[in-house]
This record gives structure tokens, sequence and C-alpha cells, in this order.
């Protein structure tokens, strides 16, 4: 899949989060779809660049499930008070469940003249970044729902359909991972 | 440093986070109009295959459910026990009536003042003496062994 989102650098702009009382305020005040995505992109791109783990799949990410729930924006309206957590949750498991499969198979009409140049990631001397994305996709986006959402076991359970040991289990073999991958990588640099 | 503060540490890193270009708003707000609008056609092209599919269920349903002749029985395998003059027995052999029960007349069950007179043929014709009858073949019963011709 390729990224539609135009990604411009946007010199001194300071992008991002958006705490819970902003949600709250969206939930009652943001009736349009336009106006939601426009509030919320720049967070929703730092949270799929955090789960996706670099920023082509992130873009990528959050313009499909965005779509998604725009397409059904007076749904999600009424059925969850919360459209940017639904928004997020649906993020991470849209992630799990299909970004694995496809986001190594890009289609191309025509096979371009010029090989592609991957963009250098900012994170890639980051020794913890890329231990976190060799994770597989559940358990990065455990990680991501404890470290960086700032969840509980059984919000984060609730938020990818789990039971509450199967996120005590997957953190537990992603934090090993981690500790494994960054002591070799310690050890490597010595 | 424990791995949980390098996590949050790498989560709040300023390096996480990406610019949104000019015009993202708008390709994802028509994306999703563009999925709204394919969603309602194909939900209005299933309606209406769900709709043609009930009707010719209902078709086939009444057509199956219409009264049908009744397949002919197979005739019995009987023969005559004696020779007559009358005419052929298919003739007035009906093949339908070993499917039923021989309307007979029981005068128990119409005991009324005055029955009402018979205008109507019987449905078995009178019998003559000459008159074939129709049996099962019997089984032949062998012959004492002692009756038994010798043979020469």
């Amino acid at each position: 899949m390729v990224a539609a989102i135009p990604v411009v650098r946007v010199a001194g702009a300071r992008l991002g989060w958006c705490t819970v009382s902003d949600r709250l305020a969206l939930g009652e005040h943001t009736e349009d779809f336009g106006e939601f995505v426009r509030v919320n992109l720049p967070g929703l791109l730092r949270y799929g660049h955090a789960l996706a783990g670099n920023p082509h799949d992130a873009a990528d990410l959050v313009q499909t499930v965005l779509e998604k729930v725009g397409s059904r924006w007076t749904h999600v309206m009424h059925k969850t008070g919360d459209p940017l957590a639904y928004v997020r949750r649906s993020m991470a498991n849209a992630h799990i469940s299909h970004w694995r499969r496809t986001r190594k198979e890009n289609l191309v009409a025509e096979i371009p003249d010029q090989p592609r140049v991957e963009p250098v990631d900012s994170f890639d001397n980051e020794p913890l970044w890329q231990a976190l994305r060799a994770l597989p996709p559940r358990q990065r986006a455990v990680i991501v729902l404890r470290y960086y959402e700032e969840l509980s076991e059984a919000e984060i359970a609730e938020s990818l359909g789990v039971s509450r040991g199967t996120v005590k289990s997957q953190a537990s073999k992603a934090m090993d991972t981690l500790r494994t991958r960054l002591d070799q990588a310690a050890g490597g640099d010595r | 440093m424990e791995i949980d503060d390098e996590l949050r540490r790498l989560f709040t890193d300023e390096r996480l986070t990406l610019p949104v270009g000019e015009g993202a708003e708008q390709a994802i707000v028509a994306g999703a109009a563009r999925r709204r609008k394919r969603r309602g056609v194909a939900g209005a092209a299933a309606g209406g295959a769900a709709l043609v599919g009930v009707v010719f269920a209902g078709i086939a349903l009444a057509g199956s459910s219409a009264p049908h002749k009744a397949p002919p029985a197979a005739p019995m395998s009987i023969t005559p026990t004696s020779s007559s003059s009358s005419p052929a027995p298919s003739s007035t052999h009906r093949p339908a009536a070993p499917h039923r029960l021989p309307k007979t007349t029981r005068p128990e069950l119409t005991k009324t003042a005055q029955p009402p007179p018979r205008t109507t043929q019987p449905s078995t014709p009178p019998t003559s003496p000459e008159e074939t009858t129709w049996t099962a073949n019997p089984i032949p019963t062998p012959l004492p062994l002692d009756t038994l011709p010798e043979g020469g």
C-alpha cells in the first residue's frame, strides 16, 4: 500500500498530544469528521509511528483507519463516547490483524525506473527502537498501549479484545525480548 | 536505567512526531466519503439480490407445494384361475384401487329412517358364476414322496 498522506515538514510546528480533557471536549464539540481529523491527525500520526515503527506505515495505518471510521462516523459518534479512543483501538487492532500481512507486499502497476530510496529514520541509531520494531505486532501493540497510552492491563485487554492473561504474557515476552536485544546491542558495542 | 523508563523516554521523544502534509485531512475525508458511497452501493445491490432471491424462493416453494399426480402403481402379478368369456380384466381393473381401501356399504353406519336409494352403480359389478375370479398365485404344495410315481 502506498501512503497517500503527503508528508511535508512543517517548520517549527509542535504537533501531537491530545489530553483527556481535549478528548472530552472533542466528543462534545466536534461533530464534523473533518474537524476531528484536522485536530487529531498529528497525534494519531505520532501514535501510528510508535505502533507501526516507521513514518510511511504510520501514515498508511492512520489513513486507512480514519477512512473506515469516517465512513461510519455517525454510528461511531453515537456508539462510542470517545471517538479518539475508538480510533486508537482500531489502529492497534488494524496493525495487528492486517498490517503485518500486507505491508511486505507493495503492488505497483509499473516497475519504477529508479529504485526506491528509503528515507532515513531518525530512530535508526536507537537500539531500543530497533528492538521494538522487531517485535511481533501484538507484542508491540501491548507495549505501545502500556507505555505510550499508559493503559492498564485490563484496558489493554479490552482494547485488543484479548484476555488479561494474554496481555500479561505478551508483555512479559516482549520485555524479555527487548532486554535480550538491548543486552546484545550493548555487548556488541563493547 | 530500567527498560520501563527507557520505553517511556522513547515514546515521549520529539522525533516520534510526524509532520502533517497539506491536504492530508481533505484526502482522508474524501476517502471516507468514497468508502461510505461504495458501501451504500454495495448494500443496495445486496438488498436487491436478496429481494430477488426471496421472490424466486417463494415462487419455487409455491410450485413445489401444488398438488401433483401420483405415479401409477405397479400392476399386481395376478393370474386367472379359470377361463371365462368375460372381457379382459384390464378393462375393469383400476390400477389405483390397491392404494385405497375398498368402499363397502356398511348398513350399521347409515342408520337413517329411510336409507337413501342407491342410485349409483356399485363399485364392483355383479358377479356371475362364469365370471373370472382373480386370486393370487397359490404356492404349490409339494406332493408326498410316497405318491410319486416310481420311475421305470
